[in-house]
């Protein structure tokens, strides 16, 4: 039988979102402004965000 | 049946690039979690990476191509079965969050047989965020990641 993807889902309400996940979203931001040529690879590691080599 | 488009690992940059037949680029990149997520277990959290991609230039309107979400998913599959817990975090600087969410989760029952996902919403006034953690459960304890996916 053919696997299938298995998804589960956990909703949280908060007044206002865990300083972790909005760095995160930050980081996500910073990292797509650099794959569009806005931001370059020395902004984001002062920033602490390091790219994976690809494989 | 489509196949993916063909990648190409940028050194320099960091990034897998590939050209739709409409010409256009996009880039793939994954980025480590600087262990702050998952931070309780080090030996999960170190695989723990965080991917995004982009056209580029920033999309306007390009006409629907499956290939393009064909490919990335085939750059995520590679990394999810060498071992890598992926984290994917919705963008919301245009308050597109939502879409992306709705998207991401279709490519994901579409594509992702043999996966876990474990989908994360933060509701706030301010704005949603939405996160999926993708793993293998082949290679990784569910219920272990589970656990401290949602205590994080």
């Amino acid at each position: 039988m053919k696997p299938h993807p298995f998804i589960t889902k956990v909703i949280r309400y908060m007044d206002e979102a865990p300083p972790l996940i909005k760095q995160m979203a930050e980081n996500k931001r910073l990292v797509q402004a650099y794959l569009r040529g806005e931001v370059t690879k020395e902004e984001l590691e002062k920033r602490g965000i390091e790219l994976v080599k690809p494989i | 049946m489509l196949s993916p488009y063909s990648i190409v690992p940028d050194q320099t940059l960091n990034a897998y690039m590939f050209f739709t037949k409409q010409g256009v680029e996009y880039r793939v990149a994954f980025h480590k979690t600087q262990g702050s997520y998952l931070a309780n277990c080090p030996v999960i959290s170190k695989l723990v990476n965080e991917v995004s991609f982009e056209p580029v230039p920033s999309a306007t309107h390009f006409s629907h191509d499956n290939r393009v979400s064909i490919t990335i998913v085939a750059i995520i599959k590679t990394a999810l079965q060498s071992g890598k817990i992926i984290l994917f975090v919705c963008d919301s600087t245009d308050n597109k969050e939502t879409q992306r969410r709705r998207l991401f989760h279709n490519w994901f029952k579409k594509y992702g047989n043999g996966f876990e996902k474990d989908d994360h919403e933060i509701r706030t006034d301010e704005c949603n965020y939405y996160c999926s953690l993708l793993f293998d459960p082949i290679r990784h304890n569910k219920m272990y990641i589970k656990t401290h996916f949602y205590k994080t």
